[in-house]
């Protein structure tokens, strides 16, 4: 795995220049950016109009006489085999996974990153043991990894972000423990340990703005990343249980009924897709943007 | 050979051969391979702490709610006759003996031996992996050399709007609308009756792995296919690739000779990181394809706190994941003549 962080090192090594002013415009400017940024914002809003309560039904709300509708003006997305409404449901489910997605690269971000400056910055015994847990986290395929936790904590969303948490951790240490070994050398890091610096002050101040475009770029598409595998375990019956409106569970639910009511199974899996795809379009614009060089558009 | 043809192809010619190189590359191997090795322990023991600290043991999954009522001395019994009464480091040492000895144990629901449900289970999976590998390989690479040949042209376009789409719709929507299409348009729906092996009816057997790997395969051809049109956009630029041009080479020839060629590397470097991928993936595809492979009997196995079997499987993915990584570092040295030295 000695080539798989080699390539990681030569990929991010660019990007050690830290954000600089401007960058919000020069996402904006980028297609991808533009377009994962507009994604992004439909479906945070869409999330929003549900959490304030401005979906049209509430989300588990049954509805015997109008089971299987097909979508109308009076249900947009039509209704599923228990007559709730399909609409309210994507807009919860949206809502779930962009909370799981959240709390799970809080996770992964803070522990991958304080463990890859950790790794980086002090060498030696830190390092060697840091590297070796995140290859062994890294060894064991990230689904199987998610499925053993969740199966261990039990369901509930909380569990699911610890699982996709965990399991994603390894790549932050990877993606920030090589820019430090650069920065650590770096004469303005040099300096700030001849002054005298307090250690957690050269780190906090010093080393870590440093990588903070990279770790712009790692947590979105982390968070892309993490609908993916979340909305995963929620389709294999692994998320919360039914009748939770999981985007995961609802494509599950609908692929046994797609024959006779196809909505039920195309809006929660065009949700899950726009959802990743934003993550995903707005990274790679991210990456971009701080980096015009490694560009390919 | 002229000089500038040697120079204009960096990786055909053999560097630098020495008489220490042959001690040096085994060398290299072998430190390798002891890594491997430490990591997979490394994985075993994980996998073994993890399991004991989940909620539940063999007694409580086999009786249930029932486990309660048992006095202390049928409880002692019972630790015994499934042996989790003894301290960890014994319950690991024992494990670890008997797994040596190609002893996995015993599966708590069917009765049958790990090692025999894994040897049932994985042809299925290493059928399906190799086969969504190859698809993936074919659409990335193929469709990747495509776009690279024109970039900005209407296929390149094409292959990346495709190779998006590839990376941003899951596997289970892939498999769901597949299943979905394949049940409304060839009243086709699959079962686990009904698989065939490769080796009992090879024809049937295509046709029911084919679905699966083309799923998996969409999902890796699109990581593939924009690492190696990036790959190859790099190479393109470079001045040995226009030199070729310039002795009037053919377009073709130069791409495939000189641009794809030195453009593999960071393709064989996806590829193992879309083996994990593959492996992870497996679970979620064989259960809607309905598939008898390790990631449906790892999920079985899991929601019926079958520990054994759970153990098995994950620790056969482990291994699998590990091997991957081994041939790619060492593949690195097959396709790049400079690594070797």
């Amino acid at each position: 795995m000695a080539g798989l962080a080699q390539a990681g090192e030569a990929l991010t090594a660019p990007l050690v220049e830290a954000a600089r002013p401007g960058l919000a415009r020069r996402l904006w400017r980028q297609p991808s950016g533009r377009a994962g940024l507009i994604i992004l914002a439909v479906m945070v809003l869409a999330g929003l109009a549900s959490l304030a309560g401005l979906a049209p039904d509430a989300p588990d709300a049954q509805n015997p006489s109008v089971t299987l509708h097909g979508p109308s003006a009076a249900h947009l997305f039509g209704t599923d085999q228990f007559g709730r409404d399909v609409l309210s449901r994507v807009m919860a489910g949206t809502v779930l996974s962009l909370q799981t997605a959240l709390l799970a690269v809080a996770i992964c971000a803070v522990v991958g990153t304080l463990g890859g400056v950790a790794a980086g910055y002090f060498g030696g015994a830190v390092s060697w043991a840091v590297t070796s847990l995140a290859d062994l986290i890294f060894a064991v395929p990230s689904v199987l990894l998610a499925l053993a936790i969740v199966s261990g904590l039990g369901p509930g969303w909380q569990n699911t972000a610890i699982a996709v948490g965990i399991s994603y951790t390894p790549i932050f240490i990877r993606v920030v423990r090589g820019p430090v070994l650069t920065l650590r050398q770096a004469d303005y890091v040099k300096a700030a340990r001849v002054l005298g610096f307090s250690r957690s002050r050269i780190l906090f101040r010093h080393v870590l703005p440093g990588v903070s475009g990279i770790l712009a770029v790692q947590v979105t598409l982390a968070l892309g990343w993490a609908v993916l595998i979340e909305a995963s375990l929620d389709f294999l019956g692994l998320g919360p249980p039914p009748p939770a409106a999981t985007l995961g569970l609802m494509v599950s639910e609908g692929t046994n009924i797609a024959g006779i009511a196809w909505w039920s199974l195309a809006f929660p899996a065009v949700a899950v897709v726009l959802l990743v795809l934003g993550f995903t379009l707005t990274g790679d614009g991210l990456r971009d943007a701080l980096d015009p060089g490694t560009s390919d558009s | 050979m002229t000089v500038e043809d040697a120079g204009a192809r960096p990786l055909a010619g053999r560097a630098g051969a020495g008489p220490g190189r042959g001690r040096a590359i085994a060398l290299r191997i072998a430190a390798r391979l002891a890594k491997a090795v430490i990591t997979l322990v490394g994985v075993a023991v994980v996998v073994f702490i993890v399991l004991r600290l989940l909620p539940g043991n063999q007694i409580t999954s086999s009786l249930g709610v029932n486990a309660g009522l048992l006095t202390k001395a049928q409880y002692a019994d019972l630790e015994h006759y499934y042996g989790i009464g003894k301290p960890l480091t014994q319950q690991f040492g024992q494990w670890a003996g008997d797994l040596l000895h190609g002893n996995m144990g015993l599966s708590e629901q069917s009765g049958r031996s790990v090692a025999s449900l894994i040897g049932a289970a994985l042809p299925v999976t290493l059928e399906l992996a190799i086969a969504a590998m190859l698809i993936g390989l074919v659409i990335g690479v193929g469709a990747g050399a495509v776009a690279a040949a024109a970039p900005g042209r209407l296929p390149d376009r094409g292959a990346r709007l495709v190779a998006l789409a590839g990376l941003g719709v899951p596997s289970f929507v892939i498999g769901s609308g597949l299943v979905a299409l394949l049940a409304s348009v060839f009243h086709y729906f699959p079962s686990s009756e009904g698989f065939a092996s490769l080796r009992s009816d090879p024809w049937l057997n295509i046709q029911q792995i084919f679905w699966p790997a083309l799923t998996l395969g969409l999902g890796i051809g699109a990581a593939i296919l924009r690492t190696t049109r990036g790959a190859m956009l790099d190479v393109a630029r470079r001045d040995y690739v226009r030199a070729a041009r310039g002795r009037g080479l053919a377009p073709r020839l130069v791409i495939i000779k000189h641009v794809l060629r030195n453009a593999l590397i960071p393709i064989l470097t996806m590829s193992g990181i879309q083996f994990g991928y593959l492996l992870g993936g497996t679970v979620v595809v064989e259960e809607i394809f309905v598939l008898p492979g390790l990631g449906r009997l790892l999920l079985m196995s899991v929601t019926e706190s079958d520990y054994a079997v759970a153990q098995g499987v994950t620790l056969v993915f482990a291994l699998g994941f590990i091997v991957v990584n081994l041939l790619t570092d060492l593949l690195y040295a097959v396709v790049d003549p400079r690594l070797r030295s």
